[in-house]
This record gives structure tokens, sequence and C-alpha cells, in this order.
């Protein structure tokens, strides 16, 4: 190039390539320009739509209101004439009138006037005070002369003196007679100014709110688009940012509820939420997360690579109120996190994982499923093995879990091996003597069949049992349609009698039933079987299950599922670690820290928390390689049991970095409603028992009005119970249950609580009403004197209380030979026995029966007997006393 | 823009040449048209690939891969194949020093005033060779290749954050049978040393004489400069040695390793 290639640079010419460059250098700032104004503001475009959406709501109501307007005028203008006027119309020429008046000359010389005499009340001021200036001076002449002794000047001061006060009282006198002049004309004056200011400030009220509505479309129209931001403090370790608004603008506004674009919409829990969760103070990103900072739809929702918390749409946001709420499972506008965490609950997930801080999971006192210390006792061989290979082949709702890959059940090898140790490890189970007593002697007839199924339909075990997939009553649906191919009858027998000494993990109570009774049950449970599987033995199996390779092959088996984390199993009583992976920080892992497997059971595109968890609830297996095994059983979720466990699972979260102060800490008595409520669910109380309601969590106060003809809530509603009774008596009641109604056929059955259970249904009972029995109450020390004894025996006669009522098994004489029923074991029968009232009853909700009981339950049979507080009381105190002299209890002394 | 003591072999090339030339238009036209075109390069650059800010600082989680602001990621590089005190000390100490000593090395005047690759191309080339191929490239490396784990990755692969990838490097002496600890220090000695002294000193023998170049360096000259470029040739040569021989060090001694 040096070598000739030399070109004399002022004859070179670049003009092509300056065109070119340059022409691409303003393309590029045009480029530049739309991305800084359009491009990477998409903001902007929703506040301009939605400043267009607002002004024509503005311009609709501005449109109506004019109409509106107008009709009020022409109405107002048709009316008769008042004092007042009414329209615009009047008040305007009612201003302009007086404004032609104020104009007029009359009323200038009356100004004028005004400003004449103003000034000669002025002049006659500064006259005054120069004419009493003279009077001292006067005053102090005439003095001096006086104390001089100049006779002649004390006469000529005093004459001074005279003609100066003279000036004086003729000043006043005509200043007198001009302030009043003044004032007259002043009053005119002023009543003109002041009918022009109602006239004119009456036009401004008929017209202002046109004007208001004028005045904000002005506004709105002029304002230009900015972004709009909450600071959010308190809530993390850095102030938050929340952009949110800038596009969601109607998200707090009431008229926006129904907007057509989704963006603009109001916060379907506005009204609700944002009372108590201000929003220029909560912001958004403290409970729906997100990229509050960002702009744009899919950086604020979505986020990016580097941005690990995407927003949480619809029902998953209920995650979020555990961040703060202690009382998380409370919040009625979280229900489907509760579900989830009943979900987790029921299907003892937590057995197995471990779950440290949330406020939805309370660990329960004992293993979920059935002892197995004795279940060489229970079943057979046969049936167990097929049990464990696949539970829900037997009864697709047991809460058992069914191992091993989806609809293919664990194998048949293993499950021989688990059925071989459990049948070597099983003890001699206790089986009372009058179980094989009756198997033997009293075979099964179609009588006992019989009677067997009307004790099983009357009794209350369809509370919680059912026979058949379509008569499902109670809450835990635990199937008995099949257990004759289960079971024998000295088992089933001893099981009625007492499980709790069959099975220590139980829950199924105790029922005060005959030993006939109990056979015929027997009798009626073994009936239940499909009819074409008949139990036939497998010799080759048993054989199986006897050999010791397969016991040693089981127990590791056992350790390597953690069987144990249900079951009591004998050789792993000892506290074994839990098996599954510690969940307390679940919701915290994003999809790196989750195992994909090599099956490319999500593509990778679509790899996150939520297409895990749900890929990993659905099938387990399916996350299995040959090194990695995944020892997680299916629990057969349904789509919608599967999406309330993904809320739930969300909650778990150790971060705890939301300030104290802004933290909502249970209150008094909450804890103890979410261990009930769970209790409730545990121990299916309401499988009898009417009042509490398993979707909305709570109680239902007040008694049922129509009888309940669905089975299993004959039972007294639990609803008022807390209010009720008195929680000594509710302790004993639960430990040791009596009769108390006779009339009802069912009877109240014993549990067996577990741990702490008893107490804290008793806690959970006081805690959900709102004025309980006041504990350690004692009837006497809160009456006056002059109730007594004698005054309650009396009543008890005088309003015919012992016609329908006994007091201890035995009836009172009655005070007046008025009967009323006819039968009177009939009558006896409904009423309850009046001698556990002084325990058992809140002497607050006793005195409010005995006013007037139609008031609490309005189907009650018992007559309205108005009694004051002081005689129900009284009557309390006669009971008492009856009872300490009998039995000397000490709960009543 | 005169050469005063132009050598005479240049005298020929410069003869064409005008003596001066005018700032404008000879220099400050061109200028602008490439100031126009880093504007509009810097422009579109700006508009098409966001800052890289990641997420807030979390003292709980070390991102992975952690990697240095991107002017770093050449020296990160060096990391791979060197230990630190030699990646992060030496042979940057070397780098600043080697292009301080330049003015002292170069005897060669020629290309003062104008352009010319013929006559400078040992020059040219190792500069080129040292910015581009040792401090550019592994910083693209670094920003574009380099994925969790410190594996690399295509640029259309995914980053598999639980990417296994075997690593079973040897010692050079391991690789040829030795396994005595005092012989394999003695052979990486042997071996860096002839890198060092082998191929300069037989440039020098066999150039010498007809070298004018050479001769105007003198042999003070000529050692350093072999020695910093020997220097340079190590990273290349070790890059080579650990990607296609799987060799950890050449020479591992008690103090350093190389």
């Amino acid at each position: 190039m040096i070598n000739g290639g030399f070109k004399d640079p002022e004859k070179q010419d670049f003009g092509k390539i300056f065109l070119i460059l340059g022409a691409l250098t303003v393309a590029v700032l045009g480029w530049e320009l739309y991305e800084e104004t359009i491009g990477r503001q998409p903001w902007i475009a929703y506040q301009n739509e939605f400043k267009k959406i607002e002004l024509e709501k503005l311009k609709d109501e501005l449109a109506q209101a004019e109409k509106a307007f107008e009709a009020r005028q022409k109405k107002l203008a048709g009316a008769p004439e008042t004092a007042e006027p009414t329209s615009v119309a009047k008040y305007r020429s009612g201003i302009a009138r007086i404004e032609e008046i104020l104009r007029s000359p009359s009323y200038r010389q009356v100004i004028e006037e005004k400003e004449r005499l103003t000034n000669q009340v002025n002049e006659l001021g500064v006259e005054h005070r120069f004419i009493k200036a003279d009077l001292d001076a006067a005053y102090y002449t005439r003095d001096s002369a006086l104390e001089n002794g100049e006779k002649n000047g004390a006469a000529e001061g005093e004459k001074e003196v005279i003609s100066i006060q003279g000036k004086l009282s003729e000043n006043e006198k005509k200043a007198a007679e001009v302030t009043a002049r003044l004032k007259d004309v002043t009053q005119k004056v002023e009543m003109a100014e002041s009918s022009l200011q109602s006239l004119k400030s009456g036009l401004d009220k008929e017209t202002s709110q046109l004007a208001t509505l004028k005045e904000r479309i002005a506004k709105l129209e002029s304002s230009p688009a900015a972004i709009q931001q909450i600071v959010v403090t308190g809530l993390g370790e850095y102030e938050r940012v929340d952009r949110c608004t800038t596009c969601h603008q109607g998200i707090d506004r009431a008229e926006f509820a129904g907007a057509d674009k989704l963006v603009f919409r109001a916060h379907p829990d506005h009204e609700k939420l944002f009372k108590s969760h201000p929003i220029d103070k909560a912001g958004c990103t403290s409970c729906h997360d997100g990229q509050g900072r960002a702009l744009s739809e899919k950086e604020a929702h979505e986020g990016d690579k580097h941005f690990h918390t995407p927003m949480l749409k619809g029902k998953m946001v209920q995650s979020s109120c555990a961040r703060c709420h202690e009382n998380a499972p409370l919040v009625s506008t979280a229900p489907v996190a509760a579900d989830g965490a009943a979900i987790f609950q029921e299907k003892g997930c937590a057995a197995c994982h471990k779950v440290d801080g949330s406020p939805y999971i309370t660990i329960p006192s004992v293993k979920l499923g059935p002892d197995l210390k004795a279940i060489k006792a229970k079943v057979r061989p046969e049936w167990l093995v097929a049990w464990i290979k696949d539970p829900k082949k037997f009864d697709e709702r047991t809460l058992m879990p069914q191992f091993g890959e989806k609809g293919k059940g664990l194998a048949e090898g293993d499950a021989v091996a688990l059925a071989s140790y459990l049948t070597y490890s099983s003890g001699d189970l206790a089986i009372s003597h009058d179980a094989y007593e009756y198997a033997g002697k009293h075979g099964s007839t179609p009588e006992t069949v019989a009677k067997g199924k009307r004790l099983f339909e009357s009794k209350g075990c369809l509370g919680c049992h059912d026979q058949g997939a379509n008569q499902a009553s109670g809450p835990r649906h635990l199937r008995l349609d099949r257990v004759g191919e289960k079971v024998t009858k000295p088992w089933v027998y001893s099981w009625i009698e007492n499980p709790k000494a069959m099975s220590e993990t139980t829950i199924m109570p105790r029922f005060p039933l005959s030993k006939e009774e109990i056979s015929c049950l027997s009798d009626y449970l073994l009936t239940l079987r499909l009819k074409d599987v008949k139990p036939k033995r497998d010799v080759a199996l048993e054989n199986a299950v006897a050999s010791s390779d397969n016991i040693d092959k089981g127990k590791s088996l056992i350790k390597k599922y953690g069987c144990y984390s249900c079951h009591n199993i004998p050789g792993f009583e000892r506290n074994l670690e839990r098996i599954g992976p510690e969940l307390s920080d679940f919701a915290a892992k994003d999809e790196n820290l989750l195992f994909w497997g090599n099956k490319d059971v999500v593509p990778h595109e679509k790899r996150n928390w939520y297409t895990w968890t749900k890929a990993r609830l659905d099938e387990p297996k399916a996350f299995e390689t040959d090194r990695i095994p995944v020892l997680m059983p299916n629990m057969h979720l349904s789509p919608e049991e599967t999406e309330k466990m993904l809320v739930f699972l969300k909650t778990l979260s150790s971060e705890r970095t939301i300030a104290k102060q802004h933290r909502r800490l249970l209150k008094q008595g909450e804890k103890e409603l979410i261990t009930g409520h769970q209790l409730i669910d545990h121990y299916g109380c309401n499988g009898c028992h009417a009042g509490y309601e398993p979707e909305k969590k709570v109680l239902a106060g007040g008694f049922h009005t129509e009888p309940q003809v669905k089975y299993g809530k004959l039972a007294p509603n639990l609803g008022p119970e807390g209010e009720r009774v008195r929680a000594d008596w509710l302790s004993d009641f639960l430990e040791a249950p009596y009769v108390m109604r006779p009339y009802l056929p069912a009877r109240m059955p014993a549990f067996p609580f577990h741990g702490d259970d008893k107490q804290a249904l008793v806690n959970y009972f006081r805690a959900s009403a709102v004025d309980p029995a006041p504990s350690g109450f004692r009837e006497t020390a809160v009456l006056s004197a002059q109730v007594n004894a004698e005054k309650g025996k009396q009543l008890l006669a005088k309003r015919q209380c012992v016609t329908c009522h006994m007091v201890g098994g035995k009836e009172l004489p009655a005070g007046s030979p008025v009967r009323w029923y006819h039968d009177m074991n009939k009558a006896r029968q409904l009423a309850p026995d009046l001698s556990s009232v002084p325990r058992k009853l809140n002497p607050k909700w006793a005195n409010r029966w005995m006013a007037n009981p139609h008031a609490i339950m309005p189907d009650t049979t018992m007559p309205n007997v108005a009694l004051t507080d002081e005689e129900s009381s009284a009557i309390r105190i006669y009971l008492s006393q009856g009872q300490s002299q009998k039995s000397n209890t000490s709960s009543v002394k | 823009m005169t050469a005063s003591s132009t050598p005479k072999a240049d005298a020929g090339d410069r003869a064409a040449l005008p003596a001066k030339v005018f700032a404008w238009p000879g220099l400050l036209r061109i200028e602008s048209l490439v100031a126009l075109a880093a504007i509009i390069i810097l422009c579109v650059w700006s508009i098409t690939i966001d800052a890289p800010l990641e997420e807030p600082a979390n003292p709980a989680i070390t991102p992975n891969p952690a990697k240095a602001p991107w002017y770093f990621l050449g020296l990160q590089e060096l990391l791979v194949y060197f230990d630190p005190w030699i990646a992060g000390v030496v042979i940057p100490g070397l780098c600043i020093v080697g292009l301080m000593a330049i003015p002292y090395l170069d005897v060669n005047l020629k290309g003062n005033g104008y352009y010319t690759f013929k006559r400078r191309a040992f020059a040219i080339s190792t500069f080129l060779f040292g910015f581009l191929g040792l401090w550019i490239i592994p910083i693209v490396i670094g920003v574009f290749f380099r994925g969790p784990g410190w594996n690399l990755f295509w640029p259309w692969e995914h980053w598999d954050i639980h990417k296994v990838v075997a690593q079973n490097n040897v010692n050079l002496g391991n690789l040829i049978g030795i396994k005595n600890y005092l012989a394999e220090a003695v052979l990486g000695i042997v071996f860096l040393s002839a890198w060092y002294v082998v191929p300069p000193l037989v440039l020098w023998r066999k150039k010498y004489a007809e070298s004018p170049t050479l001769k105007a360096m003198g042999l003070t000259r000529f050692v350093i400069t072999a020695f910093l470029f020997q220097s340079m040739m190590l990273v290349p040569l070790k890059i080579f040695a650990r990607l296609v021989l799987h060799v950890k060090y050449f020479l591992v001694l008690p103090w350093f390793n190389v």
C-alpha cells in the first residue's frame, strides 16, 4: 500500500461511506427512541388504555349527571314558587336581580351614606378624645388653684370644667345619633350582600356535582403517564418497591370489579383484604411474590433465570398467609392451603417427612396405621401378601399408599418377604376367652346376622364405617364391605370388645355393647365380602412366608421403606429416623435442587417447582434411576387434591424475614382451635355429631332446627358445646361416657385418646365458646344468701320439672297432681336426668336455657318455664346438694 | 510525521511519500467516520444486550458458576490451567513487565509513522497473538462457554447444573510412566529448562549470521525477549497439554507447581 498505493487524502471521496454510516446512525437513533418510549415501556400503553376507560366512565357519569341535572331543573322550574329559589335558573335570576340592585344609583347613595357616616363617627371619636384631654387639663388647673388657695382661679377653673363637660356631652349625643344611623345603613348593605352570598352558595351546591366531575375529567386528561410505586417496608432485609399498580390501576377500586380486562380488574378480595392489609403499605409482592420493580408483564410475573420467586397466581397465593400468620389455618380467605394441610395430615406425610415451623402441621401423638404386633392373628398370609402388594386393589379408599410402580404395586418377592417378617415377628394376641366361646357356641344364623346388621346401623358404626362404596356417610369412610374376606370371628369379637387392647394406635372407640350384641355384630361383619371371592389356602405361599431368607429380607425391606413410620412393628420399637427428606424448607427449593431423574418426566424448558412437585405426587417412581431409588409410595391423590397439596407445600418455607410487628401472632385460644379442628378430623367426631363444618373449619353455633334424617348426625350438635358445658365435666365424660339421652339409639362410645388429645379437645370446646363457664366456678359462691336449696326443691315441684325429668334415676315427689303425659316413662326417656346438671352445665348458659329454651333450641320439647336466673340457680343448688349428699363428689363442693 | 534517522533499507519506500500531510482531512475525516461506526455498534449493542444484572446478592447462596467481572474472566480462565499463584500473580506480572520492556527491546524502527506488516511481522503477530489469543479469546470463552461447575458448554447447550465431567489429569511424569517423585521433579525441571533454552539457542545459532535484526538486538536483548516470548507460549502449551493430553502439571515441587 505504501509503495505507490499512497492516495492524497484531500482527493479521496468518502461520500458513500459517510452517507451509509449517517443513515445508519439516524436509523439507530430512531430505534433507540422507539425503545425508550414504547418498546421498553409497555406500561404506558396500559396506562393510556386505563385512562381511556376511566375517562369514558367519567364522561358517562357526567352525561348522566347532566341529564339528571336538567331533569331536576325542569321539574323545579315547573314547581310552584317558594320563598327560597330552587332551580339554577331561579338562582341565577335572583343573583342578577340583586346585582342589578347593587349597581343602581339608590344603592350607591346608600354606600356613600355609609362611608360618610363612618367618617363622621371617626371624626367624632377624635373630637371626643380631644375634649377629654381638654377636660383633664381643666380639672388640673382648677384643682391646683384650689390647692394653692386661689379662689378666683378656682372659680374660673370650675366654670371652664363645666363648659367643657357640656361640650363632651354634646359630642357624645351626636356620636350616638350618627352611630345609630350608621348601623341602620350597614344593616341594609349587609342584608343585600348576604342574600347575594346565600344565592351564590345555593347555586354552587346545585352545580357542584357537575363541576367536580368536570374537574376530575380535566385533571385526568392532563395527567401524564407515570410509574406508580408502593414502598413496602419491614417485610424483609431491604425495602421492596412494588410497581404493580402502574398497570393494575383498578386493583383497589370497587367500580372496576367487573372490568373486562384482567389487568384492570379490582382484586377479588379487595374489600376484605385491603382493610387489614392496606395496599399502600403491604404492596403486592408481600403475598404474590414476583418482581415488583419490573415494568413489563413477563419480567414482573415470571421473572427470568436470575429471579427465583415467580408470581403466585390464583389459589397459589394462599400459601403466603403463613408467612406472617401464625393462625394461618384459621384464615378464612385461604381455605385451600388449610385443605392441603389436612390432606398432608390425613395421608400421614409427616410420618416420613419432617416438617418444622409450619403453623398448619401438628405432629400426631400416635402412629397413623394399625398396630402390626399381632398381625398373624388377624389375617391370613395370602391376604397379607396381596394387601402389601397393592392395598388399593382390596380397598381403593384405604390410606395405606401403594408402594412400587403405579398400577403394578410392589414386586411379588418383596411383598412375600415383608409378609414373612411381619408374620415371624408377630406375637400372640390375647384374644378374649369370650370370643372363642361365642365363636364356638353361637354359630352364625340368619337371625344373628340380621340383628348384627340392625346394631351396625343403629349404634353409630356408620359414623366412620360403611359397608360399600355408595353408602359413605362418615368423614373417614372406612370400608367394611370386604372385611369378611380378611378376618376371623374371634378376632372381630375381640376387636369390637376392646379395640385398644388389639392395637395401641387405633382411634376406634369402645362401645357399650353386650356380649351377645358383639357376637351378632361379628356375625354380620363376617358376611361382608365379595360373593365370588372365597379364601383359599396357598401352601406354596405359606412356605415362602415361613422361609428364613424371606424373614431377613423382609426386615431389611421394612427398614428401607420405613414401614415403621406408620405401623408399630416388633423389632422397630426404637425411634428410627424419618425415612423421607425434611420438608421444612421445601417451598424454597428451585428446579436445580430437585432431582428430575433420567426419564425426562418434564421437559427442560418446563422444569420448575410446580411441575416437579406435581409429577412427584402423581408418580414418584417416575423419578427413579438405576442408581437413585425412590422409596416414596404413590399416594393416589386426585387432581384436586394434588392442587391443594401444591398450595400447602408452597407454604413450607423456613424463611422468616418478616419483621415481628408485621406478623400476626397467635391470639389466646387460637392454638386450641387449630389443634381441635385437627383432632375432630382425626377422631371423626363429625361422623355422628353435627355442627362441625370440615370445609370451613368452624363449629357452627346453635342447634339444628330440623331433625337430621341422615344417619350419623343424630348425636347432639357440637356447635354450642363449649358454651353449654363445663370443662371438667366434658373431660370426665370423654373419658367415661354415660347414658344421657335414653331415647337415642346410639351411645357415645369411649374413645382411646392418645397423648394429650382429650385435654386438647376439652380446651378446644372451651376456646370455641364466646362465654364459657368460668373455671373453678362454684354455684354457691356466686349466689346471694337468699337463694337456697329449699327454694330450688320447691321450684322443681311447682314448675312441674319432675314430671318429665328424673333426678339421679329417682322420681321426685310431684308438687302438683297435674300430669301432662299419659305415658310417664316415655316422657322420662325424652328428658335428661337432672342429677348431672350442676356439674355439667355452664351456669350462664343454664340460666339462659331456663329463661327461654326456645330461643336457644327452637324445636325442643322443653316447655317455656321462664325462670329467673336466681330461680334456676336455686334449682342447681338443690341438685348439687342432693348429689354431694349422695356421692360426695369433690367437684361440686 | 517524519523520521530523521531512517534506515537505508526503508528509504525506497519512503521516497514516494509526501513529507507532511494535513490532519484535516487526512486524519480527522477518517476518524469521524470511525466514530460514527463506533456509535452505531455501541447503540445496537446496548439495545440488544441488556446489562448482565443478576439477582440481589444473597450471602447464603453461592451462584454457580461464580464468575468474575467479564474483563477478568481471561485471568479466571487461566486458573483452570495454572495454580492461583502462577495464574494470578506471575503471568499477569510478566505481561506488564513485558509490555513495559518493549521500547527497550524493540530495535526495529521500521514502521515509524506509517504502517508495515511485512517488516514488523514478528512484533505485530506476537502482540496480536498475545492480545487476541491469550486475553480476548479466554474472556469470550469465560463469558459464553463456561457454565455451572466451570464446565464447558456450547452456546446452544442447556446449562445443566448437574453435569459431570471426568477430569482425570495426571502429571507429566506419570504420563510417561515415572512414578518416582524426585525423578518426576528432575524431568519437570529438564522439560521447562529445555522449553526456555533450546528454541532460542537454536535460533540464535542458526540465524545470527544472516539476520541484521539479531545483530542489532545483541545477546542481552535477545535473551530477555526470548524469555518473555517462551513464557507467553507456555500458556497455550499448557492449555494444549491439559485439554489433549490431560497433563495436570509439568513440574511438581514442594513450593510451586507449573
